[in-house]
């Protein structure tokens, strides 16, 4: 023990070290150890507990010992003792790998450089960097090996790769999730409270197109009866949840609103039917009556102009 | 031996002096307008010459060619005599190379504000400028090279090697980097088209910051630092093995700052190997530079000059070990787009160039004026602030990157993004954008306390006047005297074989990895659905160049879940065959716009440029009212479908006859769909009545600036759109 440092380096190096062993050699989950088992926090203090006495025993044995040498054992022993501080193996590492010429001995390689009055030393490449120079070569080299002498992988790979697992893991989840709202289930929201959020919702991000009182600026009149891509729950879900016709109509708001949040909004937009805006625009789309059909005739149709165009003519 | 004797020209190196001191300080202000302006997007309401996409190439500009490139100037126009023992080859070239400096610098704070922008990063200022760069820079090489040759001191110092290299490098990026072909007096198109382009401009951006930002600098060390100290620098062999491996390696890594890019995979991968075998290179220059204070530690105390150069030496090794890290493509996925970076080269920038710069000229001012400096005591509140300021802007910095970077790549558990809005993550870091701000301010707030020293040195000083020296001309050197000699001692006595090696050097990287990107077909695989861009298409994407939409938006989607869930399909090579120059861009501080199009409606854009809160509320863009309003000058259109097709785009001859029809068709049907918002309808032909009424002229909506724009946003990356909807929709049925 004597070379691993004094005391108060040696208790908390060897405790840190058994407590990074503990935290891992014990699963326990998210937490670290010490706080999902309590029980081991007694395990650390008494493992704390137990450095300070084999300090404290060791310590007091050097002094019963120390008392019973003669004088000039006491002496001997008192400059080793001196001696061993001293951390010779760190000490000559330092030197080797900095390299450098102590400041005292400068003269001897000074050389007859006199650039307006700079001079120039002669010290040597300092071992520690020379070392990490060929570090960084040999890495360099086994990095372009790796990639273009064996393929190990491509970034198109790499894209594939976590697209899958994001799949999987997205697959995985929504069998077990409970509460997922989607177009097929969507129902129409009548609690107070649903409503009260649908605004809110609409309030954020819904009012620049279409006026707080839903009287359409850009976007639609959302009161009237008419609707470009069907109304009834299912479709205005679908229609937020997906976007309005492409280049023209609305985004897709499923990036930035949860499932939830679009069946309480859609609500909301529902609630308003039948209300008079202060100015409300000219009707646009068809009459919707039929309020049993899942989804529209033309939703069903730009689905299926999108399915196609998802076989796109891309050639690489 | 005859003694002869000399002056060296002091009066060139004040006037170089002077100009860093006045540029430096309104590159500074410049910046810290743009701070300000991420907090209060509109401060500069309405004034398209003060818009942040404007001003942002100039605050960039003025920093690294104005406050830089004259402080290197000064720098070497200093020591260069000293350390060659001669004057200047020619006082007319210094003075050439003075003027025509301030004059391009002129014409750059002149033509960026209104718009004349080419928008290569660091590269943006148009044609003419460019040949005045190219002239001005032969001119200065020219001088440095012509006082060697009439040099009374034998060998070159390993200063003079770092200039020749800085002049070598800077000689070949600039007019590579700038071949572009002229449509007007003030407007070009880059000859490289798309991933080519991108691949040359990062070779330039990456080796300015080489070759402009650090080499001259290594040389100023290498002269101020012992100088300041009077101490022998540390060692002779360091300094020429870190000096050849350091311009040897730093051209390869240019392809880091294109990582997870459509550049192809190889080319990437060199640049990450180079960058990270760049780290020892850089870190030499650093470590000869702190040895060499061995033993003068405690002047470093109490000499301004030497605390500032500790700082400047100790930052450029942080940034230089940051650099290599940053090109891991794990840590370059998270860093790269954001605030990070901004912290990186602010770390460079502020550190490393500004506090040398400080430090030179807290060391030369006293000694040409021959007084000495007024207040140490400012200098030392000068070192504080500013050293408080650079922790103030880095840090908050860091922290923002990586907060909003993280952000980005958030997901739910069911597929979803978490910050599927972009403006929630920039709120997130508005606190960080705060004390940037104010980081910035107190490192100005020392700039000027420098400013009022230096103004009460001089006063208490005398004239500057050149200064009388004595040296013994050269004589040839007899074979016996040089028998024995390394290879390297006769290279420091030949100054034109030290530049053609050099050259030799720094040319091998560029041209392993920028010839084949150009001439192998296979590096950009074409895609047959991509077509050029139709003429309303083009001038709009002129108006995007003009109005610097890039220095914010990306065009560069990365093959990562979180970009494509959020952007759509990743960016192909194919897609950008026709983009000269690229405007692939390099940070994000709004969301990525490759396919924008579609996305939105035409009324949406209208809106959102009139009035970027009225459509995204929180957002920190500011409006560009004046695309709204302003008359769209579409005149020269055939001239700039001529030149593509110059550089190759396959626009056919009745496609270049028919060009002004196919706009106004084009604009026409943007109009009609801006008439679909009944708001829009009303207002708008009410302001045309009351035009018509008053007799005031009324430009239609058809003419106007803002509709080529939508023309532009509409087509970006619809070319090979897969519309995601298809996918969930096909699911739920």
């Amino acid at each position: 023990m004597k070379n691993i440092g004094p005391w108060w380096i040696r208790i908390p190096l060897i405790f840190f070290i058994i407590f990074g062993l503990m935290e891992y050699f014990i699963d326990s989950g998210d937490k670290p150890a010490f706080i999902e088992y309590p029980i081991t926090q007694y395990f650390l203090i008494l493992v704390l507990m137990i450095l300070i006495a084999i300090e404290l025993i060791v310590k007091s044995i050097e002094n019963v010992m120390f008392q019973t040498l003669s004088p000039e054992a006491k002496e001997r022993y008192l400059a080793s003792k001196a001696e061993k501080r001293e951390w010779t193996w760190g000490k000559n590492m330092y030197k080797k790998l900095t390299g450098n010429k102590p400041i005292e001995e400068e003269g001897e390689i000074i050389l007859d450089h006199n650039y307006d009055g700079i001079k120039e030393l002669d010290n040597k490449l300092p071992p520690w960097w020379v070392y990490m120079f060929y570090a960084t070569i040999i890495f360099g080299v086994i990095y372009l090996v790796r990639f273009h002498v064996f393929y190990d992988y491509t970034q198109k790979q790499e894209y594939e790769q976590e697209m899958a697992a994001a799949k999987i893991s997205v697959e995985e989840y929504k069998k077990t999730a409970k509460d997922l709202v989607d177009v097929s289930t969507v129902e129409l929201l009548t609690e107070a409270s649903d409503l009260k959020t649908g605004e809110n919702v609409f309030t954020a991000n819904c009012v620049a197109c279409h006026m707080a009182d839903g009287g359409g600026g850009i976007g639609p009149n959302l009161t009237d009866e008419y609707w470009i891509l069907g109304g009834g729950i299912k479709n205005v879900f679908n229609t937020i949840s997906e976007g309005g016709r492409d280049g023209k109509g609305m985004i897709a708001w499923k990036q930035s609103l949860k499932p939830a949040q679009i069946a309480q909004v859609a609500s909301y937009i529902l609630s308003m039917q039948g209300t008079t805006p202060a100015n409300p625009k000219a009707a646009e789309g068809d009459i919707w009556v039929d309020e049993n059909a899942p989804v529209s005739e033309e939703a069903i149709e730009t689905m299926e102009q999108v399915v196609d165009s998802v076989e796109t003519i891309v050639e690489e | 031996m005859e003694v002869q004797q000399f002056y060296y020209d002091n009066k060139i190196v004040k006037k170089f002096l002077y100009a860093t001191l006045f540029w430096g300080i309104i590159g500074m202000l410049v910046g810290l307008l743009l701070a300000f302006m991420f907090l209060f997007p509109n401060v500069t309401d309405g004034i398209s010459w003060l818009s942040f996409g404007r001003l942002r190439p100039l605050h960039t500009n003025a920093v690294i060619f104005a406050f830089v490139g004259n402080a290197i100037f000064a720098g070497v126009y200093y020591s260069t005599q000293r350390l060659l023992k001669a004057r200047m080859f020619s006082d007319a070239l210094s003075n050439f190379n003075f003027w025509g400096w301030q004059a391009i610098i002129v014409a750059a704070a002149i033509t960026l504000p209104l718009g004349y922008t080419t928008s290569k990063e660091y590269a943006e200022l148009e044609w003419p400028i460019d040949l005045a760069i190219a002239l001005v820079w032969v001119a200065f090489g020219w001088n440095l090279i012509g006082t060697m040759i009439k040099r009374r001191q034998r060998h070159l110092y390993v200063a003079i090697w770092f200039y020749l290299a800085t002049f070598v490098t800077v000689a070949v990026l600039h007019i590579f980097n700038s071949l572009e072909l002229p449509v007007s007096a003030l407007k070009s198109y880059s000859v490289y088209a798309g991933v080519q382009d991108a691949l040359v401009q990062w070779w330039y951006g990456h080796n300015a910051v080489a070759f402009f930002l650090t080499t001259p600098f290594l040389g100023l060390m290498y002269y101020f630092v012992p100088k300041a100290a009077n101490r022998p620098v540390y060692s002779y062999k360091l300094s020429i093995v870190h000096f050849w491996s350091l311009i040897f390696i730093y051209i390869w890594a240019g392809p880091h700052h294109l990582l997870y890019s459509s550049l192809p995979d190889w080319a990437q991968n060199l640049g990450v190997a180079f960058s990270i075998m760049l780290i020892a290179p850089s870190w030499g220059g650093m470590i000869n530079g702190l040895l060499t204070l061995r033993g003068a530690w405690d002047k470093v105390r109490t000499d301004p000059t030497l605390k500032f150069m500790v700082v400047a030496i100790t930052g450029y090794g942080m940034a230089t070990f940051e650099g290599p890290m940053l090109s891991l493509k794990n840590v370059n996925a998270i860093a790269h787009f954001s605030d990070w970076i901004i912290a990186h080269v602010h770390v460079g920038a502020l550190a490393w160039n500004g506090f040398l710069t400080f430090g030179m000229v807290y060391w030369l001012v006293p000694k040409m004026f021959k007084t000495r400096l007024f207040s140490k005591g400012l200098a030392n509140f000068h070192f504080w602030i500013g050293t408080l300021g650079i922790i103030l802007y880095a840090l908050p910095m860091y922290v923002a990157g990586f907060t909003q970077a993280l952000m980005w790549k958030d997901f739910n558990p069911d597929g979803t993004l978490v910050y599927g809005n972009f403006l929630e993550t920039v709120a997130q870091i508005i606190p960080m954008y705060w004390m940037r701000a104010i980081g910035g301010s107190l490192y100005i707030v020392g700039f000027i306390v420098m400013l009022y020293n230096v103004v009460q040195t001089v006063r208490s000083g005398s004239k500057v006047e050149d200064e009388l020296a004595e040296a013994t001309a050269l004589t040839r050197v007899s074979k016996k005297r040089t028998a024995g000699e390394t290879f390297h001692t006769w290279l420091e006595r030949k100054p034109i074989q030290l530049t053609i090696l050099a050259t030799i050097a720094i040319l091998i990287g560029g041209v392993i990895q920028i010839v084949p990107t150009i001439l192998v077909k296979s590096n950009i695989p074409t895609i047959t659905s991509v077509k050029p861009y139709t003429p309303l298409e083009l001038e709009g994407r002129d108006l995007y160049i003009r109005e610097g939409c890039v220095g914010c938006h990306s065009q560069m989607i990365r093959p990562f879940r979180s970009e494509v869930e959020r952007y759509g399909e990743y960016s192909k090579a194919g897609e950008y065959v026709y983009d000269h120059p690229f405007l692939w861009g390099s940070k994000r501080t709004g969301p990525d716009l490759f396919r924008v199009g579609g996305k939105y409606s035409d009324n949406w854009h209208l809106n959102h440029m009139y009035d970027p809160q009225s459509t995204s509320s929180g957002s920190i863009m500011p409006a560009y009212q004046w695309l709204v309003r302003n008359e769209h000058d579409r005149g020269n259109i055939e001239a700039k479908m001529n030149a593509m097709v110059s550089l190759g785009v396959p626009y056919t001859e009745t496609d270049i006859d028919n060009a002004k029809e196919t706009m106004d068709k084009q604009a026409i049907q943007i109009e009609k769909n801006l008439y679909t918002n009944p708001d829009f309808a009303k207002s708008y032909e009410q302001d045309k009545k009351y035009a018509q009424e008053n007799g005031e002229p009324f430009v239609e909506m058809r003419d106007r600036e803002i509709v080529a724009l939508i023309a532009y946003l509409q087509r970006l990356g619809t070319d090979i759109k897969i519309k995601e909807t298809g996918e969930t929709l096909s699911k739920n049925n």
